[in-house]
């Protein structure tokens, strides 16, 4: 009994850390894990290229300077919906895993500025 | 249909709007912003990185805007190992445009506005997400404030052009290329999206044959964003079609 306690005791500690970090969260379906979201990785990191069209300059955002000690399998190219920036895909952007293993691009569109100038708290569900 | 649009007093708003890190707005809107426009420019993109063996993944507009630069771009084409597209019904026709979106969601006229009020950029950053978020935004009340400002900092011009004459005089075809391509393709759609037509998509599931596992992939309690909703769950499906496109 005094072992059953202490697990639980236990489990529940570690259900409130992992909450408390974002990694997992009560739901109408109950638990859900989430994906670890790697703080440490930033959009501040991605190098930022400009593309002049003549007619405009767009802005395309890439991870090369993160982990390039990696072999990078392939690339995937993100791009935002109407009246948006790359800033909407920063789950995808920040994820570790994802870029550990692929050349991660983000762009602006052509007349879609982005407010770098707006900063805001980590959100977490 | 032709839309004017003065050039010179555009150049005029992007000097004002652009800095070192903003793409700047078109001093050619009437091309730029149609969907041959932007299919050149991502055209451009791809050929000035140098980027290959790539999956291409577009929300919304993006997805469409990818399935252009599919359409009209060879280099793009040979860049592209697959297709993602999500919040996005694949079009041709008027009729097409007619049943892929639900237009009586009130925060859709909006999206081709090019000019709109805060609070009208709240309504439509707010259909981004499940349709109760509108009335306890709660927790998103952060991002819809910062969503709304990336709305309003947008070039209205480019969401007028692009949502009034994206196509221009010619012919769209994107669904016959669907239909025709080998390059494999996935659809994901938030499970209570707002905007978007579910039922208009599965009609076209059979008609594209290179479809990942046949079949649309929704993702549970998100609404047209299910990339910022769930990111976990979305993360975990992109990093499972793209595992399956590199052994392909």
């Amino acid at each position: 009994m005094q072992h059953f306690f202490g697990v639980l005791l236990v489990a529940v500690f570690v259900f409130y850390v992992v909450s408390a970090h974002g990694l997992c969260s009560l739901s109408k379906e109950g638990i859900i894990l989430t994906y670890i979201i790697h703080l440490d990785i930033t959009l501040d990191q991605y190098e930022v290229v400009s593309v002049d069209l003549g007619d405009t300059v767009v802005k395309v955002y890439h991870n090369r300077n993160i982990f390039p000690e990696h072999h990078k399998r392939g690339s995937i190219f993100f791009a935002h919906g109407n009246s948006a920036s790359h800033k909407v895909w920063e789950h995808q952007l920040t994820d570790e895993s994802f870029n550990r293993r692929f050349n991660l691009y983000a762009v602006d569109f052509p007349g879609h500025v982005c407010l770098l100038l707006f900063f805001r708290e980590p959100f977490h569900f | 249909m032709y839309v004017s649009f003065s050039s010179s007093a555009n150049h005029s708003i992007s000097n004002l709007r652009s800095n070192k890190g903003a793409s700047t707005f078109s001093t050619d809107p009437n091309y730029r912003y149609t969907a041959a426009g932007y299919a050149a420019f991502m055209g451009a993109v791809v050929q000035q990185l140098g980027i290959t063996d790539c999956v291409f993944v577009g929300w919304s507009l993006g997805g469409h805007l990818m399935l252009e630069s599919f359409q009209r771009e060879e280099v793009f084409r040979q860049a592209a190992k697959a297709v993602v597209i999500h919040g996005t019904p694949p079009i041709t026709t008027v009729s097409d445009i007619l049943a892929g979106f639900i237009w009586t969601d009130p925060a859709q006229q909006y999206f081709s506005q090019a000019v709109v009020t805060e609070p009208e950029a709240t309504v439509a950053v707010t259909a981004f997400f499940r349709p109760h978020i509108a009335e306890h935004p709660g927790p998103y009340a952060p991002i819809i404030a910062e969503w709304t400002q990336q709305f309003l900092a947008t070039d209205g011009v480019a969401r007028y052009i692009v949502n009034h004459n994206p196509f221009g005089d010619e012919v769209n075809t994107v669904e016959s290329l669907l239909a025709q391509s080998s390059t494999p393709i996935a659809i994901f759609h938030g499970r209570e999206d707002r905007l978007i037509n579910a039922t208009y998509i599965e009609g076209l599931v059979p008609h594209i044959p290179t479809l990942w596992e046949s079949s649309i992939h929704y993702v549970e309690s998100a609404g047209h964003a299910p990339f910022w909703e769930r990111p976990g769950v979305y993360n975990e499906l992109l990093d499972s079609f793209v595992d399956t496109v590199f052994d392909w």
